[in-house]
């Protein structure tokens, strides 16, 4: 039999099923007058700890929503289930061996279960990992990086994709500034070195620093 | 199967053509090939304007040095292409 070879030009984005489904979560959220936030970290940056300070300060002020993605255990759920926000919890393991990020699909398994007509600022707060997420839009309006002060200051060039994608670095830990030989200027030379005048709150959740100016950014930030 | 792939992808290749030819296989495309083609990384200078090649972080002009550049190219992701015997 006779074959020859036929080339047939496609021009398809590898990602384009996820920035449709993306999209899709996108108006959604404006449709029901969101302002999201896609929360990205290391595993350990204190996200869940920034969130509670948050839902304390905001109690009463911004009707927050968590959609909170990890591996695995509903733990970051039960810390924030006493401020009694709408919440719901995305287990990632039912994919391949569990997945690393959350992408748009799994995002909207989540959304039946928010009251998103009752939310102005929904935050999702996507596994802690500085590489796969920042390739996965999930329908956010803004990505909020959590950084840690105890992580060294040359993570911006060791992760630039990440840090440049960011629209705010809250730099937390810095209570512990005084205890490291982390140096703040130095970092914050490397962040702009990839993300130039990028926005950047220091922050401690353990003592509050920040917090009120973090959520002065999201009450002028929500829709 | 041709790809295009920017160098600000966080794509590696080697894992990317592992991966390809391990779920073609027992398929009816088992053997296919995956070639990459890969797209240095184009800033455009929003300082002075100049656009020019950025061959690794931190992105930055080559012209004058600013660290404030806009992506033109690198951050394709795509099938070009597809060949197949008819």
């Amino acid at each position: 039999m006779h074959r020859t070879a036929v080339k047939q030009i496609v021009m398809e984005g590898v990602l384009d099923a996820n920035d449709a489904l993306a999209q899709a979560n996108r108006e959604r959220f404006d449709g029901a007058g969101n302002y999201v936030i896609n929360m990205m970290s290391s595993p350990g940056a204190g996200k869940t700890a920034l969130l509670e300070r948050t839902l304390e300060r905001m109690r009463g002020k911004l009707r927050l929503g968590i959609l909170e993605g990890d591996v695995q255990t509903t733990l970051d759920a039960d810390r924030l289930a006493r401020f009694h926000v709408p919440l719901v919890q995305v287990n990632t393991d039912p994919g391949f061996g569990g997945e690393c990020h959350l992408d748009a699909n799994m995002v909207r398994s989540g959304l039946p279960e928010l009251p998103l007509s009752e939310i102005d600022v929904l935050v999702i707060e996507n596994v802690g990992n500085l590489v796969c997420p920042a390739e996965f839009k999930v329908g956010e309006d803004a990505r909020v990086m959590v950084y840690s002060v105890t992580e060294g200051e040359e993570k911006p060039l060791k992760y630039p994709l990440m840090f440049r994608s960011a629209d705010l670095v809250l730099v937390n830990k810095v209570d512990l500034l005084e205890h490291l030989d982390f140096d703040l200027e130095q970092f914050l030379g490397n962040l702009d070195a990839v993300n130039p005048g990028v926005e950047r709150i220091l922050t401690s959740a353990r003592t509050g620093q920040g917090v009120d100016e973090w959520c002065s950014w999201l009450e002028r930030h929500k829709v | 199967m041709y790809l295009k792939v920017g160098h600000l992808r966080q794509i590696v290749p080697s894992a990317l053509t592992f991966g390809f030819e391990l779920v073609a296989q027992g398929t009816p495309v088992e053997g296919a090939e995956l070639e990459l083609d890969q797209i240095p990384a184009v800033g455009k200078c929003r300082a002075c304007g100049v656009e020019s090649q950025l061959p690794g972080f931190p992105l930055q002009c080559r012209e004058c040095g600013s660290f404030d550049v806009d992506i033109v190219k690198g951050e394709e992701l795509y099938v070009e292409s597809l060949e197949m015997e008819e």
